[in-house]
């Protein structure tokens, strides 16, 4: 039973060429432009927060009074290395002290002469470098060290000791007459020790400095990461805010610290007006199309609907005339009144036909900007009407519909009588289409003052107040769904609405007491005619 | 037989009603498709003639209506839309046929018998009489003469069908207007003897010497059956 749909092509084709095609095509590129803008002015920008400095500071405090715990403890280990030099396991205990890589012993009254230098212990003895006290560095072989000349002083009192630092070493030394023992150090080694313990030290006291908020990072000698705190985002943190030296004997150790920041997504106003200005200008281009093309789309389906309306018309009077013309020829001899009845309804058909193509071709100059003027004339409207209602008599007699008529215009006046014929025939054939039911028409004439006004009335269903406009407008019907009962070409009361505005009068449509029916009342100058006057008038031309 | 006719328009409505009476059809009429449905339902008429666009209940909708308690009745549109998809929308719905806007008289009887025929039970079915080598199917509104099929108005076939009754009778003018036309209509004699000529173009070989039916002087009409051929 059902009607085969169409196709998909041809629903995607009837798309490509409706009016939401280019509005699609715009709101998608608008969308576009405005997703390209957001990505083109958006920018993320770190914002440094407030911290507590203070609680930084006492950390590094804390580490640097450590390193100098440690720097302590490891000198004691060497001096009591050093006061021992002269013992038998002198060697073990130089072996057994971690950063220690030669200790040596050297005359510092006679150097160069016999037994001057001699190496007590050390991890790498067969390299170890001679210790030797020369004011002229440049005179020493690759395997000698150079010792402070002050370490010669016959003054320095034995038992005297300290550091010293040369190169890449650390020497620790103790005068003991005539001779000087020296350790020599690699502060590297205890580096990494002290590393070591630093990573289990900050453990405890980390806590702290992670409430004190932002990102901290402790380095050691080599730049190696002890420790890190709060350490989320720090590999786009940029360059600290502070960065503390902890400085030891063996090195310094450095405490980066941040502020703690976060990410805040921006975008540049320029950047972000131009996309949206784009993007709305984009937006109203398609609608201004849309509009448009639904427009034309529009009155292109109402010239459709209406030359399908006006050959429906058509052909209704057609039939009954077709009909009725077989009819009278079949009863023309057998039954001669019916044939003649059957003529009489052919000349009503003919009529109305005529009725639907003077609307038609007023319609079609109207259109092409040739509306015709009116053709005064010398007119008793009773005339006009009484024939118009003769014309109608069979019409509305078949619809039932009883015609009552009030009031009279019967001096003659100067108006368009076939313009006025057109306005009521019209009026009257509406009453005939949409107020059949009512069964009643009532025409209401009055003629005063020079001007003549006709009330055209049914008891229909009536006008909603809605549509009351709607109705003078071309092609407009209350009902435009293809199986509507009521047919009709949509253009009568525009027409009629045109006649009277053209006549110098009015078409209106009163408005409705309930459950009246529609009323519409023509009001146009009908100026009195005066016989002699119109002579003179042609007599001068 | 009965034929239901639905149209808004009271002219067409009342000339269709004219030419279908005239061919000896009894037709009903209504002036929307509310007042079909109920026609429809008081007259159980054999066939449909539905105008589309009527006030209230469209044409669509009566033949759906209808159509969803009986599928045999059959339907005609009569309607001035003249699309190609309307006419395809009623078929759809099961119409029978689809007569655009402007028809005469003699196109709407036509496909109105075609649609007859084609409503009918298989031939070997069907009921039938014989009158001289013509065979008679009255609820066709048929005939067949030398395998060439005819088509018969009601008032024909009721003609034939009192012929074949009363068959070697000469059947009195009277019996005819009675029978074919009713009691309560008075045409005159003019009326039967031109639907006899009409009748006999259509059904005998040579109307001139005419063996279905003869005329019997100031009588009236019999079949010529029994008697065979006059001689000329």
């Amino acid at each position: 039973m059902a009607i085969r749909g169409d196709t998909a092509w041809e629903k995607v084709r009837r798309w490509l060429l409706s009016p939401w095609m280019p509005l699609s095509l715009l709101v998608l590129l608008a969308a576009a432009a405005l997703a390209v803008a957001v990505f083109l002015s958006r920018q993320e920008v770190r914002v440094s927060e407030e911290r507590d400095w203070q609680a930084v500071r006492n950390f590094a405090l804390g580490v640097q009074q450590e390193l100098q715990r440690l720097d302590t403890l490891y000198t004691g280990h060497v001096r009591r290395l050093l006061f021992a030099a002269g013992s038998q396991d002198a060697r073990r205990r130089a072996m057994e002290l971690p950063g220690v890589v030669q200790v040596s012993r050297v005359n510092a009254e006679r150097p160069g002469m016999g037994d001057w230098h001699r190496t007590i212990s050390g991890r790498a003895t067969d390299e170890a470098p001679v210790l030797f006290f020369e004011p002229y560095p440049s005179m020493l072989s690759e395997d000698t060290r150079q010792l402070p000349l002050e370490l010669r002083d016959p003054d320095l009192n034995p038992g005297a000791e300290g550091w010293y630092e040369a190169g890449d070493r650390l020497y620790y030394w103790r005068r003991d007459q005539p001779f000087v023992h020296v350790a020599v150090v690699d502060p590297q080694v205890v580096g990494a020790i002290v590393d070591r313990w630093l990573q289990a030290w900050v453990l405890p006291v980390g806590r702290a400095l992670r409430l004190a908020g932002g990102p901290d990072r402790l380095t050691g000698l080599n730049g190696q990461v002890i420790t890190e705190v709060n350490a989320a985002g720090l590999d786009d943190a940029g360059r600290p805010e502070k960065v503390q030296p902890l400085l030891s004997r063996f090195g310094t150790w450095h405490l980066s610290s941040w502020a703690p920041s976060r990410v805040e997504t921006r975008y540049h106003p320029v950047g972000l007006a131009i996309g949206i200005g784009v993007s709305v200008l984009l937006v109203l281009a398609g609608a201004l199309l849309f509009f448009q093309q639904e427009n034309a789309a529009r009155l292109a389906r109402q010239r459709v609907s209406f030359v399908n309306r006006v050959s429906h018309e058509l052909r209704t009077p057609l039939t009954n005339i077709l009909l009725n013309a077989e009819l009278a020829e079949d009863t023309a001899t057998l039954d001669p009144p019916q044939a003649v009845s059957r003529l009489g309804l052919i000349r009503q058909e003919a009529r109305r036909l005529a009725r639907l193509i003077d609307n038609v071709l007023t319609f079609s100059r109207r259109e092409a900007g040739r509306a015709g003027r009116v053709q005064v004339r010398p007119t008793c409207p009773d005339d006009v009407i009484a024939q118009v209602l003769a014309q109608f008599a069979p019409s509305l007699e078949q619809h039932d519909i009883r015609a009552e008529l009030s009031g009279a215009a019967p001096e003659r006046c100067l108006l368009d009588a076939d313009a006025l014929e057109q306005i009521l025939g019209n009026l009257i054939s509406n009453v005939e289409k949409y107020a059949a039911k009512g069964g009643e028409l009532r025409l209401e004439v009055e003629q005063a003052g020079g001007r003549l006004a006709v009330r055209v009335a049914d008891r229909g269903p009536g006008v909603a107040p809605a549509a009351a406009r709607r109705i003078f407008r071309p092609f407009e019907r209350l009902h435009e769904h293809v199986s509507e009962g009521v047919s009709g070409t949509g253009l009568g009361l525009t027409i009629a609405r045109e006649l009277a505005a053209r006549m110098g009068g009015e078409l209106t449509l009163l408005p409705e007491r309930s459950g009246t029916g529609a009323c519409f009342e023509l009001r146009v100058p009908a100026p009195p005619y005066v016989p002699g006057k119109a002579a003179r008038r042609g007599a001068a031309r | 037989m009965k034929v239901l006719v639905a149209d808004d328009d009271p002219v067409t409505r009342e000339s269709v009603q004219a030419a279908l009476e005239a061919e000896g059809f009894a037709a009903v009429t209504a002036r929307d498709g509310d007042e079909a449905l109920e026609q429809w339902r008081i007259h159980r008429p054999r066939l449909l003639c539905l105008d589309i666009m009527m006030p209230g209940t469209n044409g669509y909708e009566v033949c759906r209506r209808i159509r969803a308690e009986d599928d045999q009745v059959p339907i005609l549109f009569l309607s001035a839309k003249s699309e190609e998809i309307d006419v395809v929308v009623g078929l759809e719905l099961g119409a029978d046929d689809f007569i655009r806007k402007p028809f005469g008289k003699r196109e709407i009887l036509a496909r109105l018998r075609a649609v007859l025929r084609r409503a009918a039970p298989a031939r070997r079915e069907r009921k039938c009489f014989e009158l001289a080598g013509l065979t008679v199917y009255p609820a066709e509104l048929a005939a067949e003469r030398d395998g060439s099929n005819i088509d018969l108005s009601p008032r024909e076939v009721a003609i034939l069908q009192l012929l074949h009754e009363r068959v070697g009778e000469a059947v009195p003018r009277h019996d005819f207007l009675d029978r074919c036309w009713g009691l309560d209509y008075y045409p005159d004699s003019r009326t039967l003897d031109q639907h006899i000529s009409k009748l006999r173009k259509r059904i005998e070989i040579d109307p001139e010497n005419p063996v279905i039916i003869t005329t019997v002087r100031s009588v009236g009409y019999r079949s010529g059956t029994l008697r065979g051929p006059r001689p000329s």
